[in-house]
């Protein structure tokens, strides 16, 4: 067939059109693929999109209510549940990369990722955290420093992610150890996963350790988890650290003030 | 009809590619361009599944006969599970396994294997016929198609009986005898709970009544009846009218179709009952076109496998179905892979019940249509009422041993969603589609294969169609050539069925696209027609609806459909007819609601589309007016502002009055700290004024930090935040974020914010990299339930 040059210059305007058009004829399929797309903006409208499906309209900040979003979305087709769990993950994983990536921009430059980025990547993370799906593991390590979405999940896989947040305490960023030791805390707590004495015990052991961590803020959070664990074992260490923990920031003694608060409760 | 067995198909036609050439446009029978509407969004919603049913009219079991069941699943997105259900004639019901279906896949059942399981005494037994239920869960019956086929085994002889969301009360048919061992029944088959008569009016092809005869059919019921013996043995040949009618009061309507089928010719055909719509706009009187896109002519085409020699003749039946004279201007639009053409035919005059019979073999002898053209769409032009135009079509050997079937229709649509194709070593699938408007439009089919095996095959062919031009895809060569698709792709030589969808992308709301399939049966050498399924839309709605909000705000609002197939709402460009059922409190213009005054309204715009109901299939073009509920409060203070800009800046979130404060606090941080927007009032959610007791929250986050810390930024209002260049949806908006400052700038105060945040319980702490770096901390309590503090 001809065309003219006239039908041409449609056929330019028509491609835009056409993506609406085949984006709704496999929608999921079609989300899924731009989950890969190598521009994070995509990437976010896509998720914002799987996040639709559940809804039925726009996306509208109730992050409080993404459990139920997340499982409408996921219910449009049961069978194809488990690949879109993965692809979520996978998603937040790449997410995570990007992060830690940028990072290292930010240390040389000191260029800061946009509110938009961090926002998308917040309520991805909302999102896996939901899943709670052990294959999620690796995913919400690499977001451990985020806050209780993520750190909650992880104590939420129970045994399971026990031994990975150990290994997370070997790490050399004091952030990623203090999350750890929050997740291995929640994990001991867990009403969902109950644990074994032998995984509690580890867990004390760990606590026990990072009460002599040498960062403050590590010490810290441990300090806060013994408190709550009121093991007598650890009694010595927090009277220790309420009279000799070094660590102090503008005349203040931080460490030894929580100690000594939390063994007038003890 | 029948052909010789393993002809090969390899020449049947042109390659996908080639479309054969360009026709010349039609002017007369043309509807009027639209306005051309574009979708912009789409958005998925299956919140009001709920139990759904397709009708099929016929299935049977009775010796020597078998039925095939196809499903499919419309919806793109959302797993579809399909019960059949058979009716008896007494409206008994027997269930049969269900059938899960992925998107766009197509399952087939062999009633007999699945009966012998589920109910052994109906097979091969005199009175297993009846009509086919499909049950399923979803949105709309357009989120399924399904069809019965049945077949006379051992015969060139089947019937392709789509099932649909409901019958109707008014139709206009013809009846038909061509010869003396031809059986010719009616069937009527009542999908609902309240049971009619149906009045039957047998006419001769003159008009004259020949016949009355009242019909019950009782609820869920079906009838069969033998026009032959209802007419008494008319003559050799003859043909008639046949109008019917079940008008009533109690909601009930029924299916109605008629097979004529003569075993020892092999001849089967379905002549056509028309409904009357029961939509009123949609049965206005007004220029209408009826297409029949697959008109075999008298030279076949060798991809039919027919034996040489073979010469069909084309026929169609017409008949005026109204009670006042009309006249009907046909043309055919032909072609074959030299050549194509159009040729306007002689108007045809008909009288009340009058009859005629139009041969095309005629005018091909006086050639004003060329003898050796293969193909063709026919199409009538008239002026009426839906069913005033009865058409039949048909193209049988002399004989009445060897030809092939296209029925008549006057939809054009956007988006079809076909049925079965076949293309295994004994059968062969060929699909239609043609432009049926005055512009030029970029059309695509696209094959589905490979659901059940893990795969989600796609074969895409888009091709620029100039009106009246026709697009023929022969699926057996596409396979067994490995043709590539307008991606390059192509579909692994071992697939043997799938589905289909036809869409038109250039009109993606309201389309001018035609369609027809034909799969040609290897085994009897036989073509049998199948049509795709019309997506329509079911409703319409203005979003936001409904719509909160103080006066004096500009919104731009969005009209949406419901796509029955796609399950989503649509998002269209522009719409018409904007208003409002009270303008002192909103006005509504072509792209903006403006609220006014505090009350009530309902505002509403139109737009051109095809709606589809429950009730009835068939797509119709409907002005469907979209509303939006509307209230307008003021809260009398600035608050209204604030309100106002997440409207003007496109926040998600649609705040109300009461959700504001002037006064919320904790007890480390006052309203004043809370509020780092422009206004005296903000939203502050619980978790930043919630007692550090607690556990969690913001006074949390100061006390286990250990001293006092600055807040840098904390409630926004939207337009404070766009000047700072906050993120258009930031957690700064929504009431529970904070920014805190770090008063050192180092590493060390940072991570000790960030450590006590976590104690703090903070669902979301931003990277050192995000936008505060070193110099602030931000935290959220984005996924804690809990209110706005006042």
């Amino acid at each position: 067939m001809r065309i003219s040059r006239n039908a041409i210059t449609k056929l330019g305007v028509l491609a835009l059109l056409t993506t609406s058009v085949v984006a709704q004829t496999d929608a999921r399929a079609k989300l899924l693929q731009q989950f890969q797309s190598e521009s994070w903006d995509v990437r976010a409208s896509a998720f914002y999109g799987f996040l639709s499906m559940g809804l039925g309209r726009k996306f509208n900040g109730e992050t409080s209510e993404m459990r139920s979003i997340v499982n409408k979305s996921l219910s449009a087709e049961p069978q194809e549940s488990d690949p879109t769990k993965l692809a979520l993950i996978q998603l937040l994983s790449r997410e995570n990369t990007v992060v830690k990536t940028q990072r290292a921009e930010f240390d040389k430059s000191g260029k800061t990722m946009s509110e938009a980025y961090v926002n998308y990547y917040g309520d991805l993370i909302a999102a896996v955290a939901c899943l709670d799906d052990e294959r999620s593991l690796d995913a919400l390590l690499g977001a451990i420093t985020t806050g209780g979405l993520a750190t909650e999940a992880l104590a939420r896989l129970g045994k399971r992610a026990i031994e990975p947040a150990l290994r997370e305490l070997q790490s050399h960023d004091p952030l990623v150890r203090s999350a750890a030791l929050t997740v291995l805390s929640g994990i001991k707590r867990g009403s969902v996963n109950p644990i074994a004495p032998a995984d509690s015990r580890l867990i004390e052991s760990a606590v026990l350790k990072s009460l002599s961590d040498p960062d403050a803020n590590v010490r810290i959070t441990a300090l806060r988890i013994a408190a709550e664990l009121h093991d007598p074992s650890m009694r010595p260490l927090l009277e220790k650290l309420a009279t000799e923990d070094p660590f102090e920031i503008d005349g203040a003694y931080p460490v030894r003030d929580l100690a000594r608060t939390e063994l007038q409760k003890w | 009809m029948r052909a010789s067995k393993g002809l090969s198909l390899a020449a049947a036609f042109a390659s996908l590619a080639g479309s054969f050439l360009a026709i010349t446009p039609l002017v007369a029978q043309q509807q009027p361009e639209k306005r051309i509407l574009h979708i912009t969004g789409s958005h998925p919603d299956w919140s009001s599944a709920g139990p759904q049913e397709l009708f099929a009219p016929y299935w049977t079991l009775e010796p020597g006969w078998n039925t095939e069941l196809e499903m499919r699943n419309n919806v793109p997105w959302h797993e579809l599970r399909m019960t059949p259900v058979l009716r008896m004639t007494d409206g008994t019901e027997v269930q049969l396994a269900q059938v899960t279906l992925k998107p766009e896949e197509i399952s087939s059942v062999n009633l007999r294997d699945a009966v012998s399981a589920a109910k052994p005494e109906l097979v091969g037994k005199m009175g297993s016929v009846g009509s086919v239920v499909f049950r399923f869960e979803g949105t709309a019956s357009g989120n399924g198609f399904a069809a019965a086929v049945i077949r006379r085994e051992g015969h060139p002889i089947d019937f392709h009986f789509d099932a649909e969301g409901g019958g109707a009360v008014q139709y206009e048919g013809m009846w038909w005898l061509p010869s003396e061992t031809a059986a010719a029944y009616l069937i009527l088959s009542n999908p609902t709970h309240a049971a009619v008569n149906a009045q039957l009016t047998f006419s001769d092809a003159s008009g004259s009544v020949l016949k009355r005869v009242t019909l019950p059919v009782g609820a869920r019921q079906s009838v069969r009846a033998n026009i032959r013996e209802a007419l008494g043995d008319p003559a050799l040949g003859a043909y008639g009218g046949l109008s019917l009618s079940a008008m009533n009061d109690k909601g009930g309507n029924v299916f109605a179709t008629e097979i004529v089928y003569d075993e020892t010719s092999g001849l089967a055909t379905t002549l056509k009952l028309f409904d009357r719509q029961m939509i009123a706009e949609a049965d206005k009187s007004e220029n209408r076109n009826l297409r029949a896109p697959m008109m075999a002519f008298t030279q076949p085409d060798p991809g039919l496998g027919l034996p040489d020699g073979t010469k069909l003749e084309p026929r169609i039946f017409l008949r005026n179905g109204s009670q006042s004279a009309f006249v009907t201007v046909p043309s055919v639009n032909w072609h074959n892979e030299q050549r194509s053409g159009r040729t306007p035919l002689a108007s045809i005059k008909l009288q009340p019940g009058q009859m005629v019979l139009l041969n095309l073999a005629d005018f091909q002898k006086r050639g004003q249509i060329p003898v050796d053209v293969s193909w063709g769409t026919v199409t009538l032009n008239y002026t009426g009422r839906s069913g005033d135009l009865v058409a039949v079509a048909m193209s049988y050997d002399n004989t009445n041993h060897y030809g092939l079937q296209t029925p008549f229709s006057e939809i054009t649509s956007q988006l079809f969603k076909g049925s079965m194709w076949h293309a295994d070593p004994l059968h062969n699938a060929l699909i239609t589609m043609g432009n049926g408007g005055t512009d030029p439009t970029e059309a695509q089919m696209t094959l589905f294969y490979d659901h059940g095996k893990g795969g989600e095959g796609t074969y895409r062919v888009k091709q620029t169609l100039a009106p009246g031009e026709q697009m023929w895809l022969n699926v057996g060569e596409v396979i067994s050539k490995q043709i590539p698709d307008t991606d390059g792709k192509t579909i692994p030589p071992e697939v043997m069925f799938g589905s289909y969808e036809l869409r038109d992308l250039r009109h993606p709301a309201l389309g001018f696209l035609y369609e027809g399939k034909l799969i040609v049966d290897k085994t009897y050498g036989h073509a049998s027609y199948g049509c795709a399924h019309c997506c329509g839309y079911s409703q319409s709605r203005m979003s936001p609806t409904p719509f909160n909000g103080p006066p004096n705000t500009d919104n731009t609002d969005t009209y949406q459909s419901y796509n029955v197939c796609d399950s989503s709402w649509e998002d269209f460009d522009v719409f018409f007819s904007p208003s409002s059922s009270n303008t002192s409190v909103a006005t509504m213009s072509v792209s903006t609601m403006h609220t006014v005054a505090p009350g009530g309204a309902q505002t509403s715009g139109k737009n051109e589309l095809l709606f589809q109901g429950n009730l009835q299939s068939p797509c119709v073009k409907t002005n469907m007016p979209g509303t939006q509920g509307v209230t307008v409060a003021s809260c009398g203070d600035e608050r209204d502002n604030i309100i106002r800009e997440y409207f003007t800046y496109g926040v998600n979130l649609m705040p109300v009055c009461a959700n504001f404060t002037q006064t919320a606090h904790s007890v480390y941080f006052t309203f004043d700290e809370l509020n780092t927007g422009d206004y005296s009032w903000a939203l502050v959610r619980q978790p930043l004024t919630v007692a550090q007791s607690n556990g969690y929250g913001l006074d949390a986050w100061r006390a286990d930090y250990g001293s006092s810390r600055i807040v840098n930024s904390a409630y926004r209002n939207p337009a404070h935040n766009n000047q700072i260049g906050g993120a258009a949806q930031s957690r700064h908006m929504y009431g529970d974020a904070v920014d805190l400052r770090n008063q050192s700038g180092g590493q060390t105060e940072w991570n000790a914010m960030v450590t006590a945040a976590t104690a703090a319980g903070a669902d979301f702490i931003e990277p050192q990299n995000g936008p505060c770096g070193l110099a602030c901390a931000h935290a959220d309590w984005r996924s804690h339930v809990g209110g706005y503090s006042q």
